[in-house]
């Protein structure tokens, strides 16, 4: 996933990080590990907060429901 | 390093200028900062130059790192453009900023109103809140702020009284003005580097004593005896004239008058420096602001932007206009490049002034010196 994240950044195609980073995320979420879950939405947050990209709310309110925001 | 300024702050007649030092200094220079640039309102760029929503531009003020935007709310607001966490530049470059904007260190991002928002794994991996990280006390330091004749004035100290208190005299003198200005970055902007001190060019701008040797195409219509004098000291100071003539193309199409304005500028035109640093000008058809960016005792930037009454104006006639501005500023280095190497000699006293036709001047001179401390 880390090459597809830098190609996207590169090509400064933001929307696609956000994709990646909530499909690597939900991936996590899905084998229970809610650590690594948490770090990837973290990321997918943070960058779809700086595009100004709609989901960057909903992903918030993932965090925040676990407790990480 | 101090220096007697006893003589600047006499009667004319009587008067020296500001001693070499005020033009030459390093020390200087750096002592100048709080009492001329920091505790004023001083000029940073023109709102032309954020002109959408998300724009941003870094700034340097004197050393001073701020950044201008228009956030999504329309306003534009200047920010020390420094990180709260570890003190990194947030916008390097002019770049238009959807969302948040964003630390490219840590990734802390700030809304457009400068308030904290996100802390990326400030508790740790994944975990974005610490009971240690009060996102309401670490918002953007904001810069206190102020749009006139479409240029950005800043008080960097926060506490000089209200900008419309300080010009109350100016802002009521230019009212007729107070109205939209349509900038054309593109082809109305210019910048002119002088290898002088910031206070050569407005010393410069504010008098029409030397109109006639160093202007001397302006002098075939516009003389020495048409102009006078405008001397609000402690205020501002500058020049105007009484026969302003309209630039035209050849087919005779002038630029769109501003709306409203009294007959007195059928013909009249007016120049004026803004303390520190910002040298404006009206006339019935088109306005124009020069922000000076001191780059050093010996070195000074002029942005130069023109204003017109309507968005809809010939380019043909913009850029003429343009050309003909740039034409009399860059007349004007000469003389501002002349005076700043005349201040190495060191048997100059600060020069005399003439009583009769330095009165802007010398206003200036003293607002320096006060501000410096003199008495």
């Amino acid at each position: 996933m880390s090459d597809a994240v830098s190609v996207a950044l590169a090509l400064g195609d933001i929307e696609r990080v956000v994709s990646l980073y909530e499909k690597a995320a939900a991936m996590k979420e899905e084998a229970g590990d809610i650590d690594a879950a948490c770090f990837l939405l973290t990321h997918a947050w943070i960058h779809a907060l700086e595009a100004g990209d709609g989901r960057a709310e909903d992903i918030r309110g993932q965090l925040i429901a676990y407790g990480r925001e | 390093m101090p220096t007697d300024l006893s003589q600047v702050l006499n009667p004319i007649e009587t008067a020296n200028g500001l001693p070499n030092a005020h033009y030459t200094s390093e020390e200087m220079f750096d002592a100048e900062r709080d009492p001329l640039w920091f505790q004023s309102w001083a000029g940073v760029c023109v709102e032309a130059e954020v002109p959408g929503r998300g724009d941003a531009k870094p700034l340097d003020f004197l050393g001073v790192p701020l950044f201008v935007m228009r956030g999504k709310d329309g306003q534009v607001r200047v920010f020390q453009n420094v990180c709260r966490h570890r003190g990194m530049i947030l916008v390097a470059e002019p770049r238009k900023i959807e969302g948040a904007i964003r630390c490219p260190y840590h990734s802390w991002c700030y809304s457009h109103q400068g308030k904290l928002v996100a802390t990326p794994h400030v508790g740790g991996p994944g975990h974005n809140t610490h009971d240690g990280i009060d996102r309401a006390t670490l918002g953007l330091i904001e810069v206190r702020s102020h749009i006139w004749m479409g240029v950005v004035f800043i008080n960097l100290s926060g506490d000089a009284p209200d900008f419309r208190n300080v010009h109350a005299k100016l802002i009521d003198r230019w009212a007729e003005f107070d109205v939209p200005l349509h900038a054309n970055t593109e082809d109305s902007s210019f910048t002119l580097t002088c290898n002088t001190n910031w206070k050569l060019a407005v010393e410069n701008y504010c008098e029409s004593y030397h109109l006639p040797w160093v202007h001397p195409g302006l002098n075939s219509y516009s003389r020495l005896e048409d102009h006078y004098h405008i001397d609000e000291p402690g205020a501002f100071s500058g020049q105007g004239t009484e026969v302003y003539r309209q630039i035209a193309l050849e087919d005779g199409t002038t630029f769109p008058d501003f709306a409203g304005l009294s007959v007195k500028w059928n013909e009249a035109g007016e120049y004026i420096t803004v303390t520190p640093n910002v040298m404006l000008g009206v006339q019935r058809d088109h306005t124009f602001a020069i922000v000076l960016e001191p780059q050093g005792p010996t070195r000074t930037v002029e942005h130069i932007h023109l204003f017109y009454a309507s968005d809809d104006t010939p380019a043909a006639l913009r850029e003429k206009n343009a050309v003909l501005w740039e034409t009399v500023f860059r007349e004007d280095i000469g003389v501002v490049e002349g005076m700043q190497r005349g201040r190495n000699a060191p048997g100059f006293d600060g020069g005399r002034f003439s009583p009769a036709m330095d009165g802007p001047t010398h206003s200036f001179h003293q607002w320096v010196a006060r501000r410096m401390g003199g008495r």
